[in-house]
């Protein structure tokens, strides 16, 4: 006995020795000494080059970037260059025709590319024609899993020549310039998919479903997951080592076609993305310099303002304009007791809730003012913005003279009341995420002072995003719902705010129009838009229809996000913006100015 | 004891499906299906799209339907695919995240045991002097001191201001698995391990802390009662010398709140420590069924839960056993 | 805690087993010290109105992270709420819920120990089956799990308790799940202490006597099973405080802007490493609330323990 309760804080010392000792050695290696990246994120992706992007994640999508080629892309500032094509097909050089009607209508589009000669996949066989018909086929197959096929659905593609090939949209498709067919190696993937084609074949697509599932995920995770890498790609690195739950691993792809300036071997070889999913450990892991850059899914605000109040000239923190507009949905259904009691579906009230907040504050308190604040669901960047759009700067007058000619009056303890009810109303966002839970008690506060009493009814981001909770809105599952739509602004259709869009129990939920807005000349508007192919006249009915969104506030517009990064000064030209989203868009020009690379792109 | 034994396994059987049962009901009842997190902020998705992929990946089918098959899979070995890991689940579960979970969770308790059950006895048998007083209020300490409040503090200091002030000689990762520029394929056994106490230290040295309070506590307790059953206490009063009486007659009581305790870390032991695996990036089973619910990867959730609680079970049948062999005074009949 | 109101206080004879407990218990230094401790947490709680500096929820945008002042004792939370007062206030939400589940737990355990140690036989079998099956369910998940069926739920009984709490029910679900999982614990430690009480000899004496079941339970078997109670109890309050902090964690817990010193600790995750004073302070509520709860339980065990020298 005597022996061993000696023994015990021994052994404790010696173990902590044994532990801290260990620690002496190793430190990171970063930076530009071997003129690699080291990436730091905070989502690890399932998979990753999956050319159909049956299970997406924005991760994946940064990762993707490089690995990836495409026809087309844009660029930080929304207009197009050329990558696996020779030129960009505009209407002026005649590679983007429309085919119209007697009436002038357009019936079908088409897009002519033309593949570069030295275009090539990572082992070396040239890009061709096929392996664009091969993905198309693929996508639109019956027994693959993908999400959407808009618009590549109602798609053909006709070989010109070796290299050349249309591809026609019929009906058409509005953006058909702005996007490009992806590609897929059909070489590589053939005797895999011919397996995957006769296995399923005889199967019933109604009955077999889950089979064919099954066989479809064996399929591409023999391409895409960390136990087998993509065996091709066609972007300036390629997949060299995955380790779950720790690290990927690309270097530099000696096939890819362009040069950066001053020859590749000036800019970075390797890449590396480490998975830290605890975003504490992230920032520490910037602080302490093992880390070169973040990923556009990193930090959230609030770490990014921290992070860079301890900047040292070690690495600078940028903020940059994002595509994901944050809002409020107020339901407005008015078949729910609760929506007819608190006259949400009377515009009025909504017009109240808006004027009674101040979002200008709040922005400039929580974020610096550098999050805008927005007034309608249309990004800013668009073409088809309304500049003009009401605004509904704060007015607590205003608000109470709204509330007032709807009968709201304010009762002896303040708060708002008709007829006996209170008006009181729950405030649902996603537990867990502070940003959002930092802005909801603010406007919480901000509402209580004019007399509207909120309670904070918060379920985590599985619950809310939850198709028959989110879509719920009719069964009132919801009284004001706070969360966020990402989309490209340069594909704005304006879908979020039809009536065909609103969740019924007919559409299982599905749907997004959530706070069940209708109005008919906006439902007009949208349909005319989606086939209005010049611009102009486009812009004109999205002007129209933000100034009835605005008028109507179905939702209240908050900001447009922006995303945090971090990355060491002298690493050059990794930036994004709400175009480009991610910073591997240009990755093959991403080096160490030390190492001799041309700063040629500038974070804005 | 063979008999009971054998009883108690087949006992255990319909227990298991009872659990298994709950278990898919818990997660098949869960607002949302995989099918959200696919079509999330996309707008082009129609409500066909949506029939089409609930019906690929098996959703349109009614709960008890779809809980026979997962059934059926399971007992052929087969857990489903993991969506969100691109791996079989129970493969994945098994090889990636049980290892790491008993990586972390196993050597934590042993060195909790190890140091917890001799300080524990000699705080009992040395009530109210100066290393009671000590080793109690350390252990009060610990205990209730919230992981993710030192897990946080314990990553500043080794991994910012201890490199700081020593310029960076002492120095810890911020949390992970192991260094990413070492591949355990090629580098030696030393190295691999050099680098795994590294990034095991924190996060080991925390739960270890924690269960070193609590059974510390458990043990000085237990022992107190035990050196005050009246046997002991004649014993002593016969003149016996303390450690002959420590060792012939109280520590064979204790012995019993041991196993108690063990059967009460277990589940612990394979479900892994959410917190403490979230605090320091530890991909383990805590973390892989927090991630399932999140992400709505029910095959990893149901795989890993169906795993924790059939290793449960077995380990404390193990634990009523072995109260029968240390005690002969549990009969069972 | 909970074993408080149980003192057998016999005013009739001078050396009572009450009297004896109370006089070894206020030998116990650091119990009686933690006793205050505890005592001077509730008068907080109960009068946080009065002595809150200022209201808890009022906010200043222009102060953020404020570090500790004389204005604001413990600084500036992540609204630019004063902590202090969030703290006072957060005590009556944290020791209610510590208290609630503590009591709640140690009820089931010790109902469910005690039948299963001393009947044995079929309800022994029973338990321990449920039991077993209770601890084989991993908590933390099951919590979450547990509140998005509450939180999807359609049902008018689940609409209808939501809306008689409104931003009470949040507190409620938290005070019954976790105690719904609180009381394995305990259960088997009674259960295994009760087990080895049964087959002790004055057990069989006391039966030969003719003492029954009901008597037997209560008079011989119960006494004995307080030190166990006693310890699990201590740790089940400071345990409960500190998973609702785990669970606000975890993105299930108590709804804002109500504080607890589990979501005032949760939601300074992010700014730990900036700002430490703002975790420190509920941090350390917590620790001295659990530390006084665990000394105090000490200090009871020894001055109710049966066995111990009079």
């Amino acid at each position: 006995m005597k022996a061993s309760n000696k023994n015990a804080p021994r052994i404790w010392l010696t173990l902590s020795l044994l532990l801290t000792g260990a620690a002496l050695t190793g430190a990171a290696l970063a930076g530009p000494g071997n003129n690699s990246l080291v990436v730091g994120t905070s989502q690890e992706p399932p998979n990753i080059y999956d050319p159909w992007a049956t299970n997406n994640l924005a991760i994946a999508s940064e990762i993707n970037g490089y690995m990836g080629a495409s026809l087309v892309s844009k660029d930080n500032n929304g207009d197009l260059y050329a990558d696996i094509a020779i030129s960009v097909p505009t209407l002026a050089n005649g590679g983007y025709k429309l085919t119209k009607n007697a009436k002038g209508d357009v019936t079908s589009n088409s897009v002519t590319y033309t593949i570069r000669k030295d275009a090539k996949w990572s082992d070396g066989t040239p890009i061709t024609v096929k392996d664009f018909q091969f993905w198309l086929r693929v996508e639109q197959d019956e027994r693959v899993p993908v999400p959407s096929r808009d618009p590549w659905d109602k798609a053909k593609i006709s070989v010109v020549d070796g290299d050349t090939f249309t591809i026609t949209y019929d009906p058409p498709y509005l953006f058909a310039d702005q996007v490009s067919p992806p590609v897929a190696p059909s070489v590589s993937m053939a005797s895999a998919w011919n397996a995957f084609d006769t296995a399923t074949a005889k199967l019933d697509p109604k009955t077999s479903a889950k089979a064919i599932n099954d066989g479809w995920v064996k399929f591409i995770a023999g391409f895409t997951t960390s136990r087998n890498l993509p065996k091709v790609v066609a972007g300036p690195f390629r997949p060299t080592a995955w380790r779950a739950g720790n690290s990927l691993t690309m270097v530099r792809n000696a096939n890819y076609w362009r040069t950066p300036k001053g020859g590749s071997d000036k800019y970075v070889q390797s890449v590396q993305y480490r998975f830290i999913p605890n975003t504490n450990t992230l920032k520490v892991n910037v602080l302490s310099g093992q880390l070169d850059a973040l990923s556009a899914v990193g930090l959230t605000f609030d770490q990014g303002i921290d992070l860079q109040r301890s900047e040292r000239s070690k690495y600078k923190t940028y903020f940059v304009p994002s595509a994901t507009w944050e809002h409020i949905d107020i339901n407005g259904f008015s078949g729910v007791q609760k929506v007819k009691d608190l006259d949400l579906d009377d515009r009025r009230v909504r017009q109240a809730l808006l004027y009674s907040i101040d979002r200008a504050a709040l922005t400039k308190a929580l974020f610096q003012s550098k999050q805008q604040v927005s007034n309608t669901f249309v990004n800013p960047i668009s073409k088809v913005y309304k500049k003009d759009a009401k605004d509904y700067g704060f007015d607590p007058a205003k608000a109470k003279a709204l509330f007032a000619a709807a009968g709201w009056t304010p009762g002896s303890d303040g708060v708002l009341t008709k007829g006996g009810k209170k008006f009181a109303l729950n405030f649902t966002t996603t537990a867990g995420n502070t940003t959002r839970e930092r802005v909801q008690q603010i406007l919480q506060a901000q509402w209580k002072s004019v007399g509207v009493q909120v309670n904070i009814q918060n379920y985590p981001s599985s619950v809310v995003f939850a198709q028959d909770f989110i879509g719920g809105g009719s069964n009132g599952k919801w009284d004001m719902l706070m969360y966020a739509w990402t989309a490209d602004p340069s594909l704005e259709k304006g879908n979020l705010f039809t009536s065909s869009q609103i969740p019924t129990a007919a559409n299982g939920y599905s749907g997004q129009n959530e706070p069940g807005w209708k109005n008919a000349e906006y439902d007009a508007l949208w349909t005319q838009a989606g086939s209005e192919f010049d611009l102009a006249q486009r812009v004109k009915l999205f002007d129209r229809m933000q100034s009835l969104w605005a008028e109507d506030v179905p939702s209240l517009p908050l900001y447009f996000r922006v995303n945090v990064y971090t990355k060491v000064p002298t690493l050059a030209n990794y930036t994004f913006s709400a175009y480009t989203l991610y910073p591997s868009w240009n990755a093959y020009q991403i080096g160490w100015t030390a190492k001799g690379a041309a700063e040629i792109d500038v974070q804005k | 004891m063979a008999t009971y034994t054998f009883r108690r396994i087949l006992q255990m059987l319909p227990l298991l499906l009872l659990i298994s049962l709950i278990i898919y009901a818990l997660t098949a009842l869960q607002p949302g299906d995989p099918v959200d997190q696919l079509t999330l902020g996309n707008s082009q998705i129609t409500p066909a799209d949506i029939a089409r992929l609930k019906a690929a990946y098996g959703l349109d089918q009614p709960i008890y339907l779809r809980y026979f098959y997962w059934l059926v899979q399971a007992l052929h070995g087969d857990f489903g695919w993991s969506r969100s890991f691109s791996a079989p689940a129970a493969l994945y579960v098994f090889q990636e995240r049980l290892p790491n979970t008993l990586l972390l969770t196993v050597p934590a308790l042993l060195i909790a045991l190890l140091i917890a059950v001799p300080l524990g006895i000699y705080s009992a048998m040395r009530q109210y002097s100066l290393p009671d007083y000590v080793l109690t209020f350390f252990s009060f300490v610990a205990f209730s001191t919230p992981v993710f409040w030192l897990g946080p503090m314990v990553l500043w200091l080794f991994a910012i201001w201890l490199p700081q002030v020593t310029g960076g000689a002492v120095s810890l990762p911020p949390g992970g698995l192991g260094s990413p520029d070492l591949d355990p394929a090629t580098a030696g056994f030393w190295a691999v391990l050099g680098d795994k106490l590294k990034y095991l230290a924190l996060p080991l040295s925390v739960l270890a802390l924690r269960e070193i309070a609590v059974i510390l506590r458990f043990m000085r307790a237990n022992m107190l009662e035990v050196l005050n059953l009246d046997y002991v206490r004649t014993a002593r009063a016969k003149g016996l010398p303390v450690s002959k009486v420590v060792y012939k007659h109280a520590l064979r009581n204790a012995v019993i709140p041991i196993i108690t305790l063990l059967s009460l870390a277990i589940p612990g032991l394979f479900g892994g420590a959410i917190i403490t695996e979230t605090v320091f990036s530890w991909p383990g089973m805590g973390r892989a069924i927090f991630e399932g619910l999140v992400n709505k990867d029910f095959n990893v959730v149901l795989a890993s839960l169906t795993f924790i609680s059939l290793l449960t079970l077995i380990f404390s049948l193990l634990a009523d056993l072995a109260y029968a062999a240390v005690d002969p005074r549990i009969r069972y009949d | 805690m909970t074993a408080l109101p149980a003192l057998p206080v016999k005013p009739v004879v001078s050396r009572s087993a009450g009297a004896v407990a109370l006089r070894r218990f206020r030998r116990h230094r650091l119990a009686m010290f933690f006793l205050i401790v505890i005592v001077l947490l509730i008068v907080m709680a109960v009068s946080a109105p009065l002595i809150s500096p200022y209201d808890p929820n009022a906010q200043d945008l222009s102060g953020f992270y404020e570090p500790p002042s004389a204005q604001h004792l413990f600084g500036k939370d992540d609204l630019g709420r004063d902590i202090l007062s969030r703290i006072i206030w957060g005590s009556r939400i944290s020791l209610l819920v510590g208290f609630s589940v503590a009591t709640l737990s140690i009820l089931i355990g010790t109902v469910m120990g005690t039948l299963a140690g001393f009947f044995g036989g079929r309800s022994d079998y029973l338990i321990s089956r449920f039991i077993e099956l209770m601890l084989s369910l991993p908590t933390l998940p099951l919590l979450l799990v547990i509140s998005g069926l509450l939180a999807a739920s359609d049902s008018p009984a689940v609409m209808a308790f939501k809306a008689a709490l409104g931003a009470g029910s949040s507190i409620v679900i938290v005070v019954a799940v976790l105690s719904l999982f609180g009381w394995m614990g305990t259960a088997r430690l009674v259960r295994s202490e009760a087990l080895k009480l049964r087959n002790l000899e004055y057990m069989d004496a006391a039966r030969a006597l003719g003492a029954r079941n009901p008597r037997l339970m209560l008079r011989h078997m119960v006494p004995n099973l307080l030190p166990v109670i006693i310890v699990q109890a201590t740790l089940d309050v400071g345990g409960a405080i500190l998973t609702e902090a785990a669970l606000s964690f975890l993105g299930f817990g108590i709804q804002p802007p109500v504080s607890t010193w589990g979501n005032m600790l949760s939601n300074a995750q992010e700014v730990v490493l900036q700002y430490p004073w703002i975790p420190f302070f509920p941090g350390l509520m917590i620790l001295i609330t659990v530390l006084a709860f665990n000394f105090l339980g000490d200090g009871m065990r020894d001055a109710l323990d049966p066995r111990s020298k009079l």
